[in-house]
Protein backbone atom coordinates (compact mmCIF):
# COMPACT_ATOMS: atom_id res chain seq x y z
CA UNK A 1 0.00 0.00 0.00
CA UNK A 2 1.11 3.32 -1.11
CA UNK A 3 0.96 5.74 2.07
CA UNK A 4 0.17 9.67 1.22
CA UNK A 5 4.04 10.53 2.21
CA UNK A 6 4.95 8.22 -0.85
CA UNK A 7 2.65 9.85 -2.98
CA UNK A 8 3.29 12.93 -2.33
CA UNK A 9 7.18 12.71 -2.94
CA UNK A 10 6.60 10.95 -5.94
CA UNK A 11 4.34 13.73 -7.51
CA UNK A 12 7.81 16.29 -6.33
CA UNK A 13 10.18 13.61 -7.93
CA UNK A 14 8.33 13.59 -11.34
CA UNK A 15 6.97 17.54 -11.11
CA UNK A 16 10.42 18.87 -9.86
CA UNK A 17 13.06 16.61 -10.44
CA UNK A 18 13.90 17.90 -14.16
CA UNK A 19 14.39 21.23 -12.63
CA UNK A 20 16.74 20.21 -9.68
CA UNK A 21 18.25 18.14 -11.97
CA UNK A 22 18.91 21.63 -14.45
CA UNK A 23 19.61 23.50 -11.59
CA UNK A 24 22.69 21.64 -10.73
CA UNK A 25 23.87 20.81 -14.17
CA UNK A 26 24.32 24.65 -14.23
CA UNK A 27 26.59 24.75 -11.42
CA UNK A 28 27.91 21.33 -11.42
CA UNK A 29 31.57 22.60 -11.81
CA UNK A 30 34.26 21.93 -10.97
CA UNK A 31 32.52 18.43 -9.97
CA UNK A 32 32.23 16.23 -12.66
CA UNK A 33 29.54 15.08 -14.68
CA UNK A 34 29.41 12.02 -13.55
CA UNK A 35 28.17 12.95 -9.77
CA UNK A 36 25.42 14.69 -11.55
CA UNK A 37 22.71 11.44 -10.44
CA UNK A 38 24.34 11.25 -7.04
CA UNK A 39 23.80 15.05 -6.37
CA UNK A 40 20.09 15.10 -7.56
CA UNK A 41 19.87 11.39 -5.60
CA UNK A 42 21.36 12.86 -2.51
CA UNK A 43 18.92 16.43 -2.73
CA UNK A 44 15.65 14.28 -3.20
CA UNK A 45 16.62 12.05 -0.24
CA UNK A 46 16.67 14.79 1.99
CA UNK A 47 13.82 16.08 0.71
CA UNK A 48 12.54 12.67 1.14
CA UNK A 49 13.91 12.50 4.97
CA UNK A 50 12.10 16.31 5.42
CA UNK A 51 8.98 15.64 3.69
CA UNK A 52 6.85 17.19 6.09
CA UNK A 53 9.14 20.18 5.93
CA UNK A 54 8.19 20.96 2.15
CA UNK A 55 5.70 24.21 1.87
CA UNK A 56 3.14 23.85 -0.67
CA UNK A 57 3.43 27.07 -1.68
CA UNK A 58 7.48 27.54 -2.28
CA UNK A 59 8.19 23.63 -3.26
CA UNK A 60 10.37 24.20 -6.30
CA UNK A 61 12.40 27.02 -4.40
CA UNK A 62 12.54 24.51 -1.28
CA UNK A 63 13.88 21.83 -3.05
CA UNK A 64 16.39 24.11 -4.97
CA UNK A 65 17.34 25.08 -1.44
CA UNK A 66 18.43 21.69 -0.76
CA UNK A 67 19.93 21.08 -3.82
CA UNK A 68 22.02 24.47 -3.35
CA UNK A 69 23.39 23.09 -0.09
CA UNK A 70 23.67 19.94 -1.28
CA UNK A 71 25.93 21.09 -3.99
CA UNK A 72 28.05 23.32 -1.59
CA UNK A 73 29.19 20.54 0.49
CA UNK A 74 30.11 18.66 -2.38
CA UNK A 75 32.31 21.45 -3.35
CA UNK A 76 33.47 21.78 -0.20
CA UNK A 77 34.90 18.52 -0.29
CA UNK A 78 36.21 18.95 -3.81
CA UNK A 79 37.70 22.21 -2.51
CA UNK A 80 39.30 20.81 0.81
CA UNK A 81 41.37 18.59 -1.48
CA UNK A 82 42.79 20.77 -3.38
CA UNK A 83 43.04 23.50 -0.69
CA UNK A 84 44.92 21.46 1.52
CA UNK A 85 47.28 19.73 -1.42
CA UNK A 86 48.26 23.42 -2.35
CA UNK A 87 48.38 24.67 0.68
CA UNK A 88 47.05 28.10 -0.93
CA UNK A 89 44.34 29.93 -2.43
CA UNK A 90 42.58 29.78 -5.84
CA UNK A 91 43.12 32.84 -7.69
CA UNK A 92 40.24 35.07 -7.80
CA UNK A 93 39.88 34.78 -11.22
CA UNK A 94 38.59 31.40 -11.30
CA UNK A 95 35.42 31.39 -12.99
CA UNK A 96 32.44 30.28 -11.37
CA UNK A 97 30.30 27.01 -12.07
CA UNK A 98 28.09 28.82 -14.33
CA UNK A 99 30.54 31.34 -16.21
CA UNK A 100 32.35 28.25 -16.56
CA UNK A 101 29.55 26.44 -18.98
CA UNK A 102 28.34 29.60 -20.83
CA UNK A 103 30.42 30.09 -24.21
CA UNK A 104 29.25 33.70 -25.62
CA UNK A 105 32.35 35.53 -24.50
CA UNK A 106 30.97 38.75 -24.11
CA UNK A 107 28.10 37.31 -21.48
CA UNK A 108 30.57 35.56 -19.73
CA UNK A 109 33.11 38.31 -19.58
CA UNK A 110 29.93 39.64 -18.02
CA UNK A 111 29.03 37.53 -15.44
CA UNK A 112 32.36 36.87 -14.48
CA UNK A 113 32.76 40.84 -13.54
CA UNK A 114 29.37 40.15 -11.55
CA UNK A 115 28.90 39.74 -7.62
CA UNK A 116 28.38 36.71 -7.00
CA UNK A 117 24.98 37.61 -5.01
CA UNK A 118 23.93 38.95 -8.08
CA UNK A 119 24.86 36.55 -10.29
CA UNK A 120 23.05 34.15 -8.46
CA UNK A 121 19.58 36.32 -8.25
CA UNK A 122 20.26 36.71 -11.85
CA UNK A 123 20.52 33.09 -13.16
CA UNK A 124 17.91 31.84 -10.75
CA UNK A 125 15.63 33.95 -12.42
CA UNK A 126 16.93 33.82 -16.03
CA UNK A 127 17.47 29.98 -16.01
CA UNK A 128 16.29 28.37 -13.21
CA UNK A 129 13.16 30.41 -13.30
CA UNK A 130 12.24 31.61 -10.26
CA UNK A 131 10.24 34.61 -9.93
CA UNK A 132 10.60 37.33 -7.02
CA UNK A 133 8.45 35.42 -5.06
CA UNK A 134 9.89 32.32 -5.57
CA UNK A 135 13.28 33.88 -4.89
CA UNK A 136 12.26 34.99 -1.92
CA UNK A 137 10.97 31.86 -0.66
CA UNK A 138 14.53 30.94 -1.51
CA UNK A 139 16.39 33.42 0.38
CA UNK A 140 13.53 33.66 3.54
CA UNK A 141 13.57 37.38 2.43
CA UNK A 142 10.43 39.49 1.60
CA UNK A 143 9.24 39.44 -1.94
CA UNK A 144 9.94 43.45 -2.27
CA UNK A 145 13.36 42.50 -0.73
CA UNK A 146 13.62 40.34 -3.72
CA UNK A 147 12.80 42.33 -6.71
CA UNK A 148 15.24 44.76 -5.39
CA UNK A 149 17.93 42.58 -5.25
CA UNK A 150 17.13 40.83 -8.29
CA UNK A 151 16.66 44.29 -9.89
CA UNK A 152 19.82 45.77 -9.18
CA UNK A 153 21.34 42.26 -10.31
CA UNK A 154 19.47 42.72 -13.65
CA UNK A 155 20.50 46.10 -14.02
CA UNK A 156 24.44 45.80 -12.91
CA UNK A 157 25.00 43.03 -15.64
CA UNK A 158 22.76 44.94 -18.40
CA UNK A 159 24.90 48.16 -17.58
CA UNK A 160 28.33 45.24 -17.63
CA UNK A 161 26.90 43.76 -21.29
CA UNK A 162 27.12 46.82 -23.06
CA UNK A 163 30.22 48.48 -21.40
CA UNK A 164 31.54 45.45 -23.01
CA UNK A 165 30.13 45.49 -26.59
CA UNK A 166 30.88 48.97 -26.75
CA UNK A 167 33.96 48.87 -25.62
CA UNK B 1 20.16 44.67 -27.56
CA UNK B 2 16.96 45.00 -26.27
CA UNK B 3 16.16 41.62 -24.31
CA UNK B 4 19.22 40.64 -21.68
CA UNK B 5 17.02 38.33 -20.30
CA UNK B 6 16.16 36.02 -23.27
CA UNK B 7 19.98 36.45 -24.52
CA UNK B 8 20.84 34.91 -20.72
CA UNK B 9 18.20 32.29 -21.52
CA UNK B 10 19.73 31.43 -25.12
CA UNK B 11 22.42 30.73 -23.47
CA UNK B 12 20.96 28.36 -20.63
CA UNK B 13 23.72 25.36 -20.57
CA UNK B 14 20.46 22.98 -19.61
CA UNK B 15 18.43 23.88 -22.15
CA UNK B 16 19.89 21.66 -24.92
CA UNK B 17 20.13 18.97 -22.79
CA UNK B 18 17.39 18.83 -19.63
CA UNK B 19 18.16 16.71 -17.23
CA UNK B 20 16.15 13.32 -16.80
CA UNK B 21 17.06 10.48 -14.39
CA UNK B 22 18.04 7.55 -16.34
CA UNK B 23 15.58 5.55 -13.72
CA UNK B 24 13.38 8.00 -11.86
CA UNK B 25 11.14 4.96 -10.84
CA UNK B 26 14.14 3.05 -9.62
CA UNK B 27 15.34 6.36 -7.99
CA UNK B 28 11.52 6.83 -6.16
CA UNK B 29 11.69 3.30 -5.22
CA UNK B 30 14.75 3.01 -3.84
CA UNK B 31 14.59 6.46 -1.29
CA UNK B 32 11.27 6.04 -0.59
CA UNK B 33 12.03 2.75 1.03
CA UNK B 34 14.62 4.39 3.59
CA UNK B 35 12.63 4.76 6.72
CA UNK B 36 15.64 5.30 8.62
CA UNK B 37 17.91 8.00 8.34
CA UNK B 38 21.39 6.96 6.97
CA UNK B 39 24.17 8.28 4.98
CA UNK B 40 22.95 7.36 1.41
CA UNK B 41 25.23 5.35 -1.18
CA UNK B 42 25.64 8.71 -2.99
CA UNK B 43 27.18 10.91 -0.21
CA UNK B 44 28.93 7.58 1.07
CA UNK B 45 30.95 7.87 -2.18
CA UNK B 46 31.90 11.47 -1.45
CA UNK B 47 32.89 10.56 1.39
CA UNK B 48 35.10 7.65 0.07
CA UNK B 49 36.48 9.88 -2.46
CA UNK B 50 37.75 12.68 -0.05
CA UNK B 51 39.18 10.04 2.71
CA UNK B 52 42.68 10.33 1.15
CA UNK B 53 42.38 13.71 0.83
CA UNK B 54 41.24 14.50 3.76
CA UNK B 55 44.23 12.56 5.34
CA UNK B 56 46.74 14.58 3.49
CA UNK B 57 44.77 17.62 4.60
CA UNK B 58 45.07 16.65 8.20
CA UNK B 59 49.07 16.43 7.71
CA UNK B 60 49.35 19.84 6.19
CA UNK B 61 47.57 21.31 8.97
CA UNK B 62 49.87 19.74 11.25
CA UNK B 63 52.95 20.67 9.15
CA UNK B 64 51.46 24.34 9.08
CA UNK B 65 51.04 24.41 13.23
CA UNK B 66 54.47 22.97 14.02
CA UNK B 67 55.96 25.62 11.49
CA UNK B 68 54.43 28.16 13.79
CA UNK B 69 55.45 26.91 17.17
CA UNK B 70 59.25 26.79 15.58
CA UNK B 71 58.58 30.67 14.37
CA UNK B 72 57.76 31.46 18.18
CA UNK B 73 55.36 33.65 17.29
CA UNK B 74 52.34 35.29 19.60
CA UNK B 75 49.96 36.15 16.90
CA UNK B 76 47.05 33.97 16.41
CA UNK B 77 46.73 31.29 13.96
CA UNK B 78 44.11 32.45 11.54
CA UNK B 79 41.52 29.37 11.34
CA UNK B 80 39.48 29.40 8.04
CA UNK B 81 37.59 26.99 6.49
CA UNK B 82 39.01 27.97 2.58
CA UNK B 83 41.70 30.50 1.38
CA UNK B 84 39.54 31.44 -1.55
CA UNK B 85 38.48 34.76 -1.72
CA UNK B 86 35.08 34.93 -3.28
CA UNK B 87 34.21 37.02 -6.51
CA UNK B 88 35.46 36.97 -10.00
CA UNK B 89 37.47 40.43 -11.25
CA UNK B 90 39.04 38.80 -13.77
CA UNK B 91 39.45 42.07 -16.87
CA UNK B 92 39.21 40.05 -19.82
CA UNK B 93 37.80 36.45 -19.15
CA UNK B 94 39.00 34.05 -21.95
CA UNK B 95 36.39 32.24 -23.65
CA UNK B 96 35.53 28.97 -22.66
CA UNK B 97 35.70 26.15 -25.24
CA UNK B 98 32.41 24.81 -25.05
CA UNK B 99 29.35 23.60 -22.65
CA UNK B 100 30.80 21.85 -19.48
CA UNK B 101 34.46 23.01 -20.97
CA UNK B 102 37.10 23.05 -18.39
CA UNK B 103 39.42 26.45 -17.68
CA UNK B 104 42.43 26.26 -19.39
CA UNK B 105 45.42 25.60 -17.00
CA UNK B 106 47.56 29.03 -16.62
CA UNK B 107 51.26 28.93 -15.95
CA UNK B 108 52.57 32.11 -14.44
CA UNK B 109 56.24 33.57 -14.29
CA UNK B 110 57.62 36.24 -13.07
CA UNK B 111 57.83 39.49 -15.38
CA UNK B 112 60.76 42.21 -15.25
CA UNK B 113 58.99 44.74 -13.74
CA UNK B 114 57.81 42.66 -10.87
CA UNK B 115 59.09 43.79 -7.23
CA UNK B 116 60.22 40.73 -5.20
CA UNK B 117 60.37 43.13 -2.26
CA UNK B 118 58.07 41.85 0.97
CA UNK B 119 55.57 45.04 1.79
CA UNK B 120 53.93 44.94 5.01
CA UNK B 121 50.37 44.95 5.23
CA UNK B 122 47.78 45.50 8.02
CA UNK B 123 44.77 42.59 9.05
CA UNK B 124 41.43 43.92 9.87
CA UNK B 125 39.45 42.36 12.37
CA UNK B 126 35.94 43.88 11.36
CA UNK B 127 33.01 44.73 14.32
CA UNK B 128 29.75 43.90 12.20
CA UNK B 129 26.54 45.32 14.21
CA UNK B 130 25.18 42.27 16.05
CA UNK B 131 21.42 43.25 16.03
CA UNK B 132 20.10 43.27 12.92
CA UNK B 133 16.78 44.53 13.05
CA UNK B 134 17.99 47.73 15.13
CA UNK B 135 20.80 48.30 12.43
CA UNK B 136 18.13 47.91 9.55
CA UNK B 137 16.08 50.70 11.40
CA UNK B 138 19.39 52.43 12.26
CA UNK B 139 20.20 52.52 8.72
CA UNK B 140 16.41 53.19 7.28
CA UNK B 141 15.93 56.22 8.63
CA UNK B 142 19.05 57.77 7.59
CA UNK B 143 17.82 56.77 4.54
CA UNK B 144 14.22 58.51 5.07
CA UNK B 145 12.65 55.52 5.29
CA UNK B 146 10.73 56.59 8.48
CA UNK B 147 7.17 57.18 9.53
CA UNK B 148 4.02 55.66 11.62
CA UNK B 149 3.31 52.90 8.78
CA UNK B 150 6.42 50.94 8.55
CA UNK B 151 6.23 47.53 7.20
CA UNK B 152 9.09 45.59 8.95
CA UNK B 153 9.52 41.89 7.74
CA UNK B 154 12.46 39.08 7.13
CA UNK B 155 13.45 36.73 8.65
CA UNK B 156 17.18 35.68 10.98
CA UNK B 157 18.96 36.72 7.94
CA UNK B 158 17.59 39.85 6.64
CA UNK B 159 15.24 42.72 7.45
CA UNK B 160 13.04 44.46 5.27
CA UNK B 161 11.48 48.35 6.19
CA UNK B 162 9.22 49.66 4.12
CA UNK B 163 7.56 53.10 4.53
CA UNK B 164 4.24 54.06 3.49
CA UNK B 165 5.28 55.53 -0.07
CA UNK B 166 7.16 53.08 -1.17
CA UNK B 167 10.68 53.33 -0.07
CA UNK B 168 12.62 50.03 1.19
CA UNK B 169 16.20 49.41 3.15
CA UNK B 170 17.01 45.99 2.63
CA UNK B 171 19.19 44.98 5.28
CA UNK B 172 21.32 41.34 5.12
CA UNK B 173 22.91 39.50 7.59
CA UNK B 174 26.11 37.74 6.48
CA UNK B 175 29.46 37.22 7.76
CA UNK B 176 29.95 41.29 5.79
CA UNK B 177 26.47 42.86 6.23
CA UNK B 178 25.08 44.50 3.62
CA UNK B 179 22.61 47.21 3.21
CA UNK B 180 20.50 48.26 0.10
CA UNK B 181 18.05 51.05 0.04
CA UNK B 182 15.35 51.76 -3.04
CA UNK B 183 13.02 54.57 -3.48
CA UNK B 184 10.71 52.40 -4.70
CA UNK B 185 9.59 48.78 -4.95
CA UNK B 186 10.48 47.31 -8.86
CA UNK B 187 7.78 44.52 -8.62
CA UNK B 188 8.23 44.43 -12.60
CA UNK B 189 12.32 44.40 -12.87
CA UNK B 190 12.80 47.55 -15.32
CA UNK B 191 14.96 47.96 -18.38
CA UNK B 192 17.98 49.73 -18.26
CA UNK B 193 19.64 51.21 -20.90
CA UNK B 194 23.06 53.06 -21.13
CA UNK B 195 22.38 56.73 -22.36
CA UNK B 196 25.21 59.38 -22.10
CA UNK B 197 23.89 61.83 -23.69
CA UNK B 198 20.97 62.63 -20.85
CA UNK B 199 21.48 66.10 -19.57
CA UNK B 200 20.54 67.77 -16.79
CA UNK B 201 21.66 65.18 -14.02
CA UNK B 202 23.76 65.65 -11.27
CA UNK B 203 27.32 66.42 -11.55
CA UNK B 204 29.71 64.25 -10.20
CA UNK B 205 31.26 66.20 -7.73
CA UNK B 206 27.42 66.12 -6.51
CA UNK B 207 26.84 62.96 -6.33
CA UNK B 208 30.25 62.55 -4.55
CA UNK B 209 29.27 65.02 -2.08
CA UNK B 210 25.84 62.94 -1.26
CA UNK B 211 27.73 59.63 -0.88
CA UNK B 212 29.99 61.56 1.77
CA UNK B 213 27.07 63.20 3.20
CA UNK B 214 25.80 59.65 3.60
CA UNK B 215 28.65 57.63 4.83
CA UNK B 216 29.72 60.18 7.17
CA UNK B 217 26.15 59.61 8.58
CA UNK B 218 26.20 55.94 8.64
CA UNK B 219 29.43 56.44 10.51
CA UNK B 220 31.00 53.00 10.05
CA UNK B 221 34.60 54.79 9.50
CA UNK B 222 35.66 53.45 6.43
CA UNK B 223 36.49 55.57 3.32
CA UNK B 224 35.85 55.02 -0.59
CA UNK B 225 37.94 55.46 -3.66
CA UNK B 226 38.16 54.79 -6.96
CA UNK B 227 34.54 56.35 -8.23
CA UNK B 228 33.41 54.95 -11.58
CA UNK B 229 30.38 57.15 -13.00
CA UNK B 230 28.04 55.77 -15.11
CA UNK B 231 24.45 57.40 -16.79
CA UNK B 232 21.56 55.00 -17.61
CA UNK B 233 18.04 55.35 -18.41
CA UNK B 234 15.83 53.06 -16.84
CA UNK B 235 12.08 52.53 -18.28
CA UNK B 236 9.96 50.70 -15.79
CA UNK B 237 7.57 48.60 -17.14
CA UNK B 238 3.93 46.67 -15.57
CA UNK B 239 3.61 43.35 -16.08
CA UNK B 240 1.51 43.52 -19.32
CA UNK B 241 4.31 45.31 -21.10
CA UNK B 242 3.26 49.21 -20.62
CA UNK B 243 5.61 51.49 -19.98
CA UNK B 244 5.08 53.28 -16.75
CA UNK B 245 7.74 55.48 -16.71
CA UNK B 246 11.66 56.43 -18.08
CA UNK B 247 13.50 57.90 -15.40
CA UNK B 248 17.30 59.07 -15.88
CA UNK B 249 19.84 58.15 -13.59
CA UNK B 250 23.63 59.13 -12.52
CA UNK B 251 25.68 56.10 -10.71
CA UNK B 252 28.56 55.93 -8.87
CA UNK B 253 30.39 52.67 -7.45
CA UNK B 254 33.29 53.25 -4.98
CA UNK B 255 35.55 50.96 -3.80
CA UNK B 256 35.63 50.85 -0.01
CA UNK B 257 39.20 51.57 1.86
CA UNK B 258 40.31 50.89 4.75
CA UNK B 259 43.73 52.26 5.97
CA UNK B 260 44.00 53.39 2.02
CA UNK B 261 43.50 50.07 1.05
CA UNK B 262 41.21 49.01 -1.28
CA UNK B 263 38.78 46.15 -0.47
CA UNK B 264 36.76 44.02 -1.76
CA UNK B 265 34.01 45.82 -0.83
CA UNK B 266 31.54 47.97 -3.21
CA UNK B 267 29.75 51.22 -2.15
CA UNK B 268 27.33 52.06 -4.91
CA UNK B 269 24.29 55.09 -4.94
CA UNK B 270 21.94 55.86 -7.75
CA UNK B 271 20.58 60.06 -8.06
CA UNK B 272 17.84 60.86 -10.41
CA UNK B 273 17.84 64.41 -12.17
CA UNK B 274 16.20 65.73 -8.95
CA UNK B 275 19.35 64.41 -6.42
CA UNK B 276 17.26 62.11 -4.84
CA UNK B 277 19.29 58.73 -3.74
CA UNK B 278 17.09 56.10 -6.22
CA UNK B 279 19.24 53.33 -4.67
CA UNK B 280 22.09 52.94 -2.46
CA UNK B 281 23.93 50.21 -1.02
CA UNK B 282 26.90 49.36 1.14
CA UNK B 283 28.62 46.97 3.65
CA UNK B 284 28.10 47.17 7.43
CA UNK B 285 31.01 47.35 9.28
CA UNK B 286 34.43 48.82 11.26
CA UNK B 287 37.20 48.14 12.12
CA UNK B 288 37.35 46.42 15.45
CA UNK B 289 41.47 45.84 16.20
CA UNK B 290 44.40 45.80 13.38
CA UNK B 291 47.01 42.90 13.44
CA UNK B 292 50.33 42.74 11.73
CA UNK B 293 50.62 39.63 10.54
CA UNK B 294 53.92 39.09 8.20
CA UNK B 295 53.25 38.24 4.62
CA UNK B 296 54.92 35.66 2.22
CA UNK B 297 57.21 37.25 -0.96
CA UNK B 298 55.61 38.24 -4.45
CA UNK B 299 57.39 35.42 -5.36
CA UNK B 300 55.86 33.23 -2.90
CA UNK B 301 52.16 34.42 -3.85
CA UNK B 302 53.39 33.54 -7.44
CA UNK B 303 54.79 29.94 -6.23
CA UNK B 304 51.54 29.86 -4.99
CA UNK B 305 49.53 30.32 -8.27
CA UNK B 306 51.32 27.69 -10.19
CA UNK B 307 51.14 25.39 -7.22
CA UNK B 308 47.35 25.32 -7.04
CA UNK B 309 46.92 25.27 -11.17
CA UNK B 310 48.77 21.68 -10.78
CA UNK B 311 46.62 20.38 -7.65
CA UNK B 312 43.15 22.00 -10.03
CA UNK B 313 44.68 19.94 -12.78
CA UNK B 314 46.78 16.66 -11.61
CA UNK B 315 48.59 14.67 -13.87
CA UNK B 316 46.85 12.02 -15.85
CA UNK B 317 48.99 9.37 -13.98
CA UNK B 318 47.97 10.96 -10.63
CA UNK B 319 45.96 8.30 -8.60
CA UNK B 320 43.78 10.39 -7.17
CA UNK B 321 42.28 11.45 -10.91
CA UNK B 322 38.77 10.12 -11.00
CA UNK B 323 36.76 12.54 -12.83
CA UNK B 324 36.89 11.71 -16.60
CA UNK B 325 38.43 15.23 -17.66
CA UNK B 326 40.30 16.05 -20.75
CA UNK B 327 44.01 17.89 -20.50
CA UNK B 328 42.88 21.58 -20.40
CA UNK B 329 44.86 23.94 -22.61
CA UNK B 330 48.15 25.89 -21.14
CA UNK B 331 47.93 29.01 -20.81
CA UNK B 332 51.44 31.23 -20.00
CA UNK B 333 50.62 34.11 -18.29
CA UNK B 334 53.54 37.29 -17.11
CA UNK B 335 52.90 38.76 -14.20
CA UNK B 336 53.58 42.10 -14.66
CA UNK B 337 53.10 43.56 -11.48
CA UNK B 338 51.59 43.46 -8.30
CA UNK B 339 49.76 45.34 -5.43
CA UNK B 340 48.35 44.64 -2.34
CA UNK B 341 44.29 44.86 -1.41
CA UNK B 342 42.10 43.49 1.18
CA UNK B 343 39.74 40.53 1.12
CA UNK B 344 36.81 39.35 3.52
CA UNK B 345 37.32 36.50 5.63
CA UNK B 346 35.12 34.88 7.87
CA UNK B 347 37.38 33.18 10.40
CA UNK B 348 35.86 29.43 11.78
CA UNK B 349 35.60 31.45 15.43
CA UNK B 350 32.81 33.60 13.40
CA UNK B 351 34.87 36.65 13.19
CA UNK B 352 34.99 38.80 10.16
CA UNK B 353 38.09 40.21 8.49
CA UNK B 354 39.63 41.50 6.15
CA UNK B 355 42.94 40.10 4.96
CA UNK B 356 45.70 41.56 2.60
CA UNK B 357 45.57 39.97 -0.46
CA UNK B 358 47.90 40.03 -3.57
CA UNK B 359 46.75 41.22 -6.60
CA UNK B 360 48.84 40.58 -9.39
CA UNK B 361 48.16 42.00 -13.25
CA UNK B 362 49.41 39.52 -15.75
CA UNK B 363 49.51 39.22 -19.58
CA UNK B 364 48.14 35.80 -21.07
CA UNK B 365 49.37 34.90 -24.62
CA UNK B 366 46.52 33.11 -26.30
CA UNK B 367 46.92 30.93 -28.87
CA UNK B 368 45.89 32.89 -31.64
CA UNK B 369 48.22 35.17 -31.10
CA UNK B 370 46.42 37.90 -29.38
CA UNK B 371 46.84 38.76 -25.81
CA UNK B 372 44.79 39.94 -22.89
CA UNK B 373 45.24 41.00 -19.32
CA UNK B 374 43.60 39.61 -16.23
CA UNK B 375 43.92 40.63 -12.52
CA UNK B 376 44.99 37.27 -10.49
CA UNK B 377 44.52 37.08 -6.38
CA UNK B 378 45.86 35.33 -3.56
CA UNK B 379 45.99 35.22 0.40
CA UNK B 380 48.81 37.24 1.31
CA UNK B 381 49.50 36.05 4.95
CA UNK B 382 52.66 34.19 5.42
CA UNK B 383 50.28 30.37 5.42
CA UNK B 384 52.29 29.59 8.34
CA UNK B 385 49.71 31.69 10.05
CA UNK B 386 46.81 29.90 8.55
CA UNK B 387 45.41 27.10 9.63
CA UNK B 388 42.41 25.54 7.13
CA UNK B 389 39.90 23.35 8.90
CA UNK B 390 39.45 19.94 7.36
CA UNK B 391 35.69 20.13 8.35
CA UNK B 392 32.51 21.08 7.21
CA UNK B 393 30.04 23.69 8.83
CA UNK B 394 27.04 22.81 6.90
CA UNK B 395 24.65 25.03 5.65
CA UNK B 396 25.94 28.59 4.82
CA UNK B 397 24.69 32.31 5.38
CA UNK B 398 21.58 32.15 3.56
CA UNK B 399 20.71 28.23 3.41
CA UNK B 400 17.25 28.77 4.93
CA UNK B 401 17.13 24.79 4.82
CA UNK B 402 19.37 23.25 6.63
CA UNK B 403 19.54 19.49 7.06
Amino acid sequence: MVSRDEDRFTRLVREHSPAVGNYLRRRLYPLSPADLDDLVEETLLVVWRRLDDVPDDAELPWMIGVARNVLRNARRSKNRRVAFEATLTPSRDEPSAEESVVADTTVREALSSLGDDDREFLLLHAWDGLDTHELAKLYAISTNAAAVRLSRAQRRFRELLSASEDG
Amino acid sequence: MSDFDDRLAALDPAAAQPYRHPNLDGLITRITSQRVVVANHAWRRFQLKMASALAASALLTVGAITALQGAGSVLPLLSMQSTSIGGASQTNPKPVLGAMALFEEYHFATGPGLTTATPTGLSFKLHVPSNQSAEALRVAAIFGVVGPTLTISGSSTDTTITDSSGRSLDYASSALPQWYYSLSSPAVAPATTTDTSNANLPSHATLEADVRGYLAKLGYGYNTSAPNFSTSTVTTTSADGTTQGSMNTETVTYSVDVAGIATDQPVEFSVDASNHVIYASGPAFSVNSTSNYPLQSPADGVAALNAEQQSRFPSSTSATTSAPLAGPPIVDVTLTSVSLALATYQLTDGTTWLLPVYNYVGVSSNADGTSSTSDWYVLAVDPSYLQVSSHSSGAGPHGPINY
